[in-house]
C-alpha cells in the first residue's frame, strides 16, 4: 500500500454506506417541522390584521350588539363551518398533491 | 414506498425542477443522492465525533431544501450544497474555536480504517488535525471525494490559486507523516 493508498483510505473513513434510511428520515422530518413553522410564521400577518380589524370594529358592535344579539348563533354556526370545511380542503390538497 | 425499487435517473437539476414545485419525493432523491459525500466530507471537517457532524449534515439539507429558490445553477447542487454545509461547519469550528486543537474523538469513534496501520492513523489524524480548516476542506473535497479543484473552489468561495496550494501544502504534510513528503507535490 502505497503513502497515497494509505491517505486515501483514511481520508475516506468517515464516509457513510449510499443509502442510510435513519439519516434521511430525519432530514425528512427536520424538513417538516421547518414548513410547518413557515407556514406558522406566513399566517402571522393575517393574525396582525384580524387583531386590528377586531380592535376598529369593537366601538361598532358595542354599539350594534343588542340588535346583532338574535343572529349570533346563527354567524357562528355558518362561520364554524365554513372554517372547518377550509381546513379539510387545504388538508386534502396537500396530502393528495402528486409529487 | 412503491419507488424505492426503481432507480431514480433523473439528473440533480430535474429534481430541483421538481423539488422546486413542491415535491418532497424528489428533494428525497436528492437527499438519498447528496448525503454520504456531505456527510463523509463533514465527519473529518468537524472531528469530536460523528453526531455533531451529522447534525450539521441535516442542517445543511434542511437550509437547502428552504432556499432552492436562489440555486441559480441547479445542475449545480452538489456544489452549492457542499457550498452550504461548509459556511455552517465553519461557522461552527470558529465559534468553538476548536480548530487545530481538535481532539481525537474523531478516530476514536471511527477506529482505524481498514488498510491503515494504527499508528499511521493516529499520525494522519494529527497531522488533519493540524491543517486549518480550509486546508482541511480542500484536502478533503480534492482528495477524499475526487473533486476538481475548481469544483472545490466554487463551494467554498475561495480562488482557485488558494485551493491549489492548500490542496498541495495539505497533500505533502499529511504524506510527510506518513514518510511520503518525496511524493508529495
Amino acid at each position: 500500500m502505497t503513502p497515497d493508498d494509505t491517505l486515501k483510505a483514511f481520508l475516506a473513513a468517515g464516509t457513510p454506506g449510499p443509502r442510510d434510511a435513519t439519516f434521511e428520515l430525519a432530514v425528512a422530518e427536520r424538513v417538516a417541522r421547518r414548513r410547518f413553522w413557515m407556514s406558522q410564521l406566513a399566517l402571522l400577518p393575517w393574525v396582525l390584521v384580524a387583531c386590528l380589524l377586531t380592535v376598529f370594529a369593537l366601538p361598532v358592535l358595542r354599539v350594534m350588539g343588542p340588535a346583532l344579539a338574535p343572529l349570533a348563533e346563527q354567524v357562528g354556526m355558518i362561520g364554524g363551518v365554513a372554517a372547518l370545511t377550509l381546513v379539510t380542503a387545504g388538508l386534502l390538497v396537500r396530502r393528495f398533491r402528486p409529487s | 414506498m412503491w419507488g424505492r425499487a426503481v432507480i431514480d435517473t433523473r439528473s440533480d437539476a430535474e429534481l430541483v425542477a421538481a423539488a422546486r414545485s413542491g415535491s418532497d419525493a424528489a428533494f428525497s432523491r436528492l437527499v438519498e443522492r447528496h448525503q454520504a459525500a456531505l456527510r463523509g466530507f463533514l465527519r473529518p471537517l468537524m472531528g469530536g465525533g460523528w453526531a455533531e457532524a451529522d447534525d450539521l449534515a441535516q442542517e445543511a439539507l434542511v437550509i437547502a431544501w428552504q432556499r432552492l429558490s436562489e440555486l441559480k445553477r441547479a445542475e449545480g447542487f452538489r456544489t452549492w450544497l457542499m457550498g452550504i454545509a461548509w459556511r455552517k461547519a465553519f461557522s461552527r469550528i470558529r465559534s468553538t474555536r476548536r480548530g487545530s486543537a481538535r481532539d481525537l474523538a474523531w478516530l476514536e469513534g471511527q477506529g482505524v480504517p481498514a488498510g491503515v496501520q494504527p499508528e499511521d492513523a493516529l499520525s494522519l489524524d494529527r497531522a488533519l488535525s493540524g491543517l486549518s480548516p480550509p486546508e482541511r476542506a480542500c484536502v478533503l473535497l480534492c482528495l477524499a471525494q475526487d473533486w476538481s479543484h475548481a469544483e472545490a473552489a466554487t463551494a467554498l468561495n475561495l480562488p482557485l490559486g488558494t485551493v491549489k496550494s492548500h490542496v498541495s501544502r495539505g497533500r505533502a504534510r499529511l504524506l510527510s507523516v506518513l514518510g511520503g513528503a518525496h511524493d508529495a507535490g
